[in-house]
């Protein structure tokens, strides 16, 4: 056995590492940046803090032997795993190298991931997931279908413990979807990624339809019509600080608060500016984003899903420098109802905040439920649930602030007294009742209308009164249903103030392992 | 066999027809018909402006063969308790229109039709 010196050794070991750090080498490499798409590592370096990148099982292989795979050195075994920080606090960071092999997951691919996972969980840091593979390592069998299982329970362990951010910068097909799914949120690039559990090719295959990979899984899909999709950017690079920009909203862990930030907006400033954007006349629709803007630190909401169930809108924001989730209608789509996608979209973000102790300020402006047989047949009545039940069950900060129309199971859903919000305010032109004035008065008088000598005339003259006496917030003020009845142009201060009394709230959970959510 | 274009409330489907020769008189078969998904956008595109909810047209704002900026408020819907703006989501030439004021409309029922030019 020759023996060699250190310094001999600690050559062979930069030699070796160098060969690994080239990823496919330089021909894969050109390829994927013909392509328009950085590589693995240089995702990294751009996401973290400059500098702050620790890599971790950069020597590990894969131990497959079958289909010619023993001869086969795959650097990293196609995936760069390890930590670093994003405006200095700590995250773990996976990221798929496509120049290896297309990305895909074999059995060591996955330990590789599911160990940093572990780490993350341990740390309480948030994890961040760069897919870019063309699937399971078919060559390695079963054990690379393992390794997405592996992935998908850590993924289910770590859900409300950290904050867990899927960005799709390529191809992400098949079982490999469903890790993203079940994270808390997808980032998607215009015209590179793509996912779907069955591509255009099986999809034709199986049922004659021709669809193009973009129309079937593009960001665009994914953010209007599926609403899988969070984010979506047209460019790697804003891809990440959209990434830096959300986690500046998050805490690290449900057992720390969310981040607070100096604000330079007075936090008692005046909402004057409202009376000019919310019609008083309540069947003239308004831009429900431009009463968040007014109400929260100034240029502070960042929205999520913004082209998907626009009739709701969800953001992250600040007052005062708190961080709140804003959830509201948005009457200028679809009368700001409530339906099938709506619920979904706002009772995933509603447990998304509660996880994460970031108070929910509730904005009320619902007709009601969108009516029609594609809601009926398609479910409104479990997916509607899931608004009551995710309100009901959060036990963070609730502020609601009724500005015009709630009423009935809509009125209800949007969290209202009942379902335990902890301020309920509204403006003296809200209208809280149980049904519009039409229908109630023909069920209420249908016999009284029917014997009049003039039936019109008299439905008209009760229809006045029904408005005149519940077209307002006193009858639910006078229960005691609405807490106050403010001001609109205090809003802000209101809400404000409201946050820092309730931000002591302790609620514990019951003892349970866990509820039957109606997903 | 013959092809033919079809479309029907702005989708359009490709049909294969035989023709069938009896006895001086002329016969089509109907062979196969299949949906067109547009997959990349041809020169001229045709959207159907369809009504997001059930509800009654208030107001028509253009008239067939105006041409409309994407964004335009072309109908107000009045549903769910509210005057409803419908916006062109792409500018084009209004190729026309299926409702007429004060007509009852159901969810996803067509209002109109635009065509935009490349």
């Amino acid at each position: 056995m020759s023996k060699k010196t250190l310094i001999e050794l600690i050559e062979e070991w930069e030699k070796e590492k160098a060969l690994l750090l080239r990823g496919g080498g330089e021909k894969a490499i050109k390829k994927q940046h013909e392509a328009g798409k950085l590589t693995a590592r240089e995702r990294i370096e751009l996401l973290v803090d400059e500098g702050s990148f620790e890599e971790i099982d950069l020597w590990v292989e894969h131990r497959a032997d079958r289909f010619g795979m023993a001869e086969k050195k795959l650097p990293a075994d196609g995936v760069i795993t390890g930590f670093g920080t994003i405006d200095g606090r700590v995250v773990f960071v996976y990221s798929q190298d496509f120049t290896v092999m297309g990305g895909s997951l074999g059995e060591m691919h996955a330990r590789k991931i599911t160990k940093i996972m572990d780490m993350a969980l341990k740390v309480g840091a948030p994890l961040i997931g760069i897919n870019d593979s063309g699937g399971a390592r078919i060559q390695e069998g079963i054990d690379s279908l393992s390794g997405y299982g592996q992935i998908f329970f850590r993924n289910t362990q770590a859900s409300g413990v950290i904050p867990q951010i899927a960005l799709i910068l390529g191809p992400c097909a098949g079982g490999a979807v469903y890790s993203p799914a079940l994270m808390d949120f997808i980032f998607m690039v215009e015209g590179e990624s793509k996912m779907f559990v069955t591509g255009p090719q099986v999809v034709k295959a199986a049922t004659g339809e021709e669809i193009s990979a973009e129309d079937l899984g593009g960001a665009a899909t994914h953010a209007t019509k599926s609403g899988v999709a969070h984010f979506i950017t047209s460019t790697e690079e804003e891809c990440f600080l959209k990434v830096r920009t959300l986690l500046s909203y998050l805490p690290s862990n449900n057992v720390e608060e969310p981040p607070m930030k100096d604000s330079s907006d007075p936090w008692d400033r005046d909402n004057s500016p409202l009376l000019k954007i919310v019609s008083p006349h309540p069947n003239k629709p308004y831009d429900m984003k431009e009463v968040v803007a007014e109400l929260v630190d100034r240029d502070s909401f960042l929205e999520v899903q913004k082209d998907f169930a626009r009739n709701i809108i969800i953001g992250f924001s600040r007052i005062g420098g708190q961080v709140v989730g804003v959830v509201a209608n948005q009457p200028y789509h679809l009368a700001g109802c409530l339906d099938i996608d709506a619920a979904d979209k706002a009772s995933r973000f509603i447990r998304f905040c509660d996880c994460f102790n970031i108070p929910l300020l509730t904005l009320v402006d619902v007709p009601g439920f969108l009516p029609g047989s594609n809601q009926e047949l398609g479910g409104i009545i479990r997916h509607g649930a899931k608004m009551l039940y995710a309100y009901s069950e959060a036990t963070v900060p609730k502020i609601t602030v009724i500005l015009r129309k709630a009423y009935g199971g809509a009125y209800l859903a949007m969290c209202s007294r009942d379902l335990g919000a902890d301020l309920v305010l509204a403006w003296p032109t809200a209208e809280i009742a149980v049904m519009g004035a039409e229908g109630a008065v023909d069920i209420i008088f249908r016999q009284e209308i029917e014997k009049a000598l003039d039936s019109g005339a008299e439905r008209e003259k009760l229809l006045e009164q029904y408005r005149q006496e519940f077209y307002n917030p006193y009858q639910a003020a006078k229960r005691g249903y609405v807490d106050e009845v403010i001001d609109p142009r205090d809003t802000r201060l209101k809400i404000a103030k409201a946050l820092e009394v309730f931000w002591s709230k302790r609620e514990e959970g019951k003892g349970k392992k866990h509820g039957n959510f109606p997903v | 066999m013959r092809k033919f274009w079809v479309r029907v409330n702005g989708e359009e489907y490709e049909v294969e027809v035989a023709e069938v020769r009896e006895e001086g008189e002329n016969q089509w078969n109907i062979k196969n018909v299949k949906k067109i998904i547009p997959t990349s956008f041809p020169l001229q595109v045709t959207t159907t402006l369809r009504a997001p909810m059930p509800g009654r047209v208030l107001a028509l704002n253009v008239a067939k063969g105006d041409k409309v900026e994407a964004g335009q408020v072309v109908v107000i819907l009045e549903a769910m308790k509210m005057e409803n703006e419908i916006i062109a989501e792409r500018g084009g030439l209004v190729k026309e229109i299926y409702v007429e004021e004060n007509d009852t409309v159901d969810s996803g029922d067509p209002i109109l039709e635009i065509e935009e030019e490349r």
